[in-house]
């Protein structure tokens, strides 16, 4: 409320004027009083109260309503505080006033923490190794699932890769030195045996030494002959025990019996033979065999009617050392007739005949052999005789058979000779 | 050259060529004893004799 004095600090009857400020800032009345037109009216509701207005901006009509009537209130004693009297009128006094203050700051030692300030939040820190806190769900789980205090309990130090042991109490454990006793590494080397070791080692040879050094750890190669090496140690040969083997049986040098043998090659068209009185080593004897072949020397008939049509004439020879076995065969479609001879060039592919001392001249015979001809394909039934001659003009040699008069379609005749 | 020849001869490489051997005569061909005495066996031509030929020593 303000309240405006004159300035003899009366208070006039101002009911109804109006204040306004002069040019100097000061307050002072104005003649008659001041006009307006309010336009709107509006309402705010309060707590438990709602208001409301009707016609706001011509004739409006203010409704206020208790919507929350009959509300009881009572007021409780706190610490150091004091309620007295009653609705609507309380009295709070502080009893205690002596113990009231302000908190400005809040420290803690751990395992309490403080955020401190005025409003400090008071925490408990985990624990953990370097900082004492509360126990976590999970680290009480650890602790409770601890093995409870032993009982007897074994104390002691040691070393990397000793070996532990009782001392005479039989309370600490200490490890042993490496001096002396084997280390947890050497200890290992036991893992895997199967029995006593000293058993074992007694059943061993000593250490192997020498040549026998390069097969103590691992096996040779499978069926091979021993040999030692260039270092003098034992070691394997490329020859097999399978052709070590075939040594068996021998009972004298290999060599010396190797020398004496024949060689398995030999030269062309050749056999070995002894051809003395005595022992001695074969030589080289000639030897050939010429498969049969076609004949195609000419064939000169004695007779009336000579064999014709298609032919086939072949002929083979063997030479053995010196000697020559010829075979020739005549064979013609067409039988003959009244024919008494026939004499055919000794073929141009068969050794030179040796003539036998004494013996020259046109026809001559140098060796005598066997031979006919025929017409059924039967041996012939008439005598013959057949032999190895000098030939007509004494320029080569001829085979000639003769025969009592027959009709012959074939001739065979074979004769051994010597070539030179 | 003219011989006397077995009338089955034929020139065919695998057949026999027949040359009736007149070497020591010295008369006309047509009167050798084969042609004579065998004209329907052996015949008189004018040919070339073929390689490796057989020969027949007529001997009737």
């Amino acid at each position: 409320m303000i309240q405006v004095l004159d300035k003899y600090g009366n208070t006039n009857n101002d009911e109804g004027r109006v204040l306004v400020f002069d040019k100097d800032g000061n307050i002072k009345r104005v003649s008659g009083g001041g006009s307006g037109t309010v336009t709107s009216v509006s309402v705010t509701n309060g707590t438990g109260i709602s208001a409301s207005v009707a016609n706001p901006t011509s004739t409006p009509n203010i409704t206020i309503t208790n919507t929350a009537p009959d509300q009881t209130v009572v007021l409780t004693n706190g610490t150091g505080i004091s309620v007295t009297g009653t609705y609507p009128s309380f009295t709070i006094t502080n009893t205690s006033p002596s113990s009231g203050g302000t908190v400005t700051g809040v420290t803690a030692t751990p395992p309490l923490f403080s955020s401190g300030g005025l409003t400090p939040d008071i925490t408990i820190q985990q624990a953990s190794g370097s900082q004492d806190g509360y126990l976590s769900s999970g680290d009480w789980t650890t602790f409770n699932n601890k093995q409870n205090a032993l009982t007897n309990p074994v104390t002691g130090t040691g070393t990397n890769n000793e070996l532990a042991y009782f001392n005479t109490t039989g309370s600490t454990i200490s490890s042993l030195t490496t001096a002396t006793y084997p280390s947890l590494t050497e200890l290992s080397y036991v893992k895997g045996t199967t029995s006593a070791i000293q058993t074992q080692l007694a059943a061993k040879q000593a250490t192997i030494t020498g040549a026998a050094t390069t097969i103590t750890s691992s096996d040779l190669t499978v069926s091979r002959a021993l040999i030692s090496n260039a270092s003098g140690k034992v070691d394997i040969s490329a020859t097999t025990s399978t052709e070590l083997g075939y040594v068996s049986g021998v009972t004298s040098g290999i060599q010396t019996q190797l020398g004496a043998k024949q060689d398995l090659s030999l030269s062309a068209y050749t056999v070995r033979a002894n051809n003395t009185n005595a022992t001695a080593n074969a030589t080289d004897q000639t030897f050939k065999d010429f498969t049969t072949a076609t004949y195609s020397g000419s064939a000169t008939w004695t007779g009336t009617t000579p064999p014709s049509g298609a032919f086939t004439h072949t002929f083979r020879w063997t030479q053995l050392g010196k000697l020559v076995t010829v075979n020739v065969q005549l064979i013609y479609a067409t039988t003959g007739s009244a024919l008494t001879a026939v004499v055919m060039d000794l073929p141009s592919a068969c050794p030179t005949p040796l003539t036998p001392t004494g013996i020259s001249g046109n026809s001559r015979i140098l060796y005598y052999g066997s031979g006919n001809f025929t017409g059924n394909g039967l041996i012939g039934a008439t005598a013959s005789r057949a032999g190895l001659t000098i030939n007509a003009t004494s320029t080569g040699y001829s085979l000639q058979i003769i025969s009592g008069s027959g009709s012959p379609n074939s001739a065979s005749i074979t004769v051994q000779y010597y070539t030179a | 050259m003219e011989h006397i020849r077995f009338i089955n001869s034929s020139r065919l490489e695998d057949h026999a060529y027949t040359v009736v051997k007149t070497d020591n005569w010295t008369l006309p061909l047509s009167e050798h004893p084969s042609i004579v005495e065998h004209p329907d066996l052996f015949e008189i031509v004018d040919e070339d004799v073929p390689e490796y030929p057989d020969y027949l020593i007529y001997t009737g």
